[in-house]
């Protein structure tokens, strides 16, 4: 569909997958722009190819992969000059839930290494199995649950607070 | 009691799903930059074609064109007349071509000499064969 019918086909493909690729780029570049400047280069490279993708098994994943090299080739570029980020303090005071507790989630997620980060992205919000985790990031499945068992004993340290106060409320 | 705590940090994680708002042109932007890398991609390949056709047609010429005639008509050098031999008729004489195309029966282009060398090889081959049986039959009798 992608090679026949060309710009309408990406359009589509745009609006099926758009927030929720830069959402997982975002948890490997730690910045929306360069998430967003990730995804630009991923659908680059599916206009260029558009047979990979068709042919591809789990296109959802395959198309994740993409998005994480170039997330991946960003980061490495941009390494150079990259300066520690503020707010590296862990919440313990009161926050009510919504948009502070997303907020709390979302630094909790960039605090831990992006190898892991993006495992509970996967996990948690693609609802994406071991075997399908280890696809999009080459690596085995066991080495993708280790990774999401290491990260989820993290977050649990960081979001204690804000559990605590879903469990009282 | 680890398990429990971890499932309910699952669940807590999973309740705080959202989805990033995206720029406002972002869409545009990369449609354009992908209907940008077909387009070039497109020339690309336009380009590497017309390469590719206009070094079989050189080829093609420079393998059937006669090449003495070609440097001739396009050349154009005339003798000065410093160099002149008025006494000589056979040599050019001041101010005409220092090179003339050679005669149409003579204009070989190279794929006609590479056959007629072949040609003059092969028969030298059959002449030397002719000498040498010759030359047994001889010995023989």
């Amino acid at each position: 569909m992608l090679a026949r019918e060309g710009i309408s086909a990406l359009a589509e493909l745009f609006d099926l997958v758009a927030p929720r690729s830069v959402r997982y780029a975002q948890s490997l570049t730690r910045n929306q722009d360069d998430a967003e400047d990730a995804l630009q280069a991923a659908f680059v490279r599916v206009a260029l190819y558009p047979r990979a993708l068709a042919e591809a098994d789990h296109p959802w994943a395959y198309l994740l992969r993409i998005v994480r090299n170039e997330a991946l080739k960003i980061v490495q570029k941009k390494r150079a000059d990259e300066r520690p980020s503020a707010g590296d303090e862990i919440y313990t005071e009161y926050l009510p839930l919504d948009f502070e507790a997303q907020q709390l989630v979302q630094r909790s997620l960039e605090k831990l290494p992006a190898s892991q980060s993006e495992v509970v992205v996967l996990k948690i919000w693609e609802g994406m199995t071991f075997a399908e985790i280890a696809q999009v990031l080459g690596e085995s499945p066991n080495t993708a649950a280790s990774r999401y068992r290491y990260a989820l004993q993290k977050l649990s340290q960081y979001l204690q607070p804000l559990a605590e106060e879903v469990r009282h409320a | 009691m680890r398990e429990d705590r971890l499932n309910d940090e699952e669940e807590l994680l999973a309740d705080m799903t959202h989805l990033p708002e995206l720029s406002p042109n972002l869409r545009s932007r990369v449609l354009a930059a992908a209907l940008e890398a077909r387009a070039r991609r497109a020339q690309g390949r336009r380009v590497l074609l017309s390469a590719v056709v206009l070094f079989c047609l050189v080829g093609w010429a420079a393998w059937s064109k006669p090449a003495a005639t070609f440097v001739a008509r396009h050349t154009g050098e005339t003798v000065p007349a410093a160099l002149a031999d008025e006494a000589n008729p056979l040599l050019p004489q001041a101010g005409q071509p220092a090179a003339t195309a050679p005669p149409a029966s003579t204009a070989y282009c190279r794929r006609d000499m590479l056959i007629s060398a072949m040609g003059d090889d092969w028969r030298m081959v059959e002449a030397e064969f002719k000498s040498r049986e010759e030359f047994t039959r001889r010995v023989h009798m």
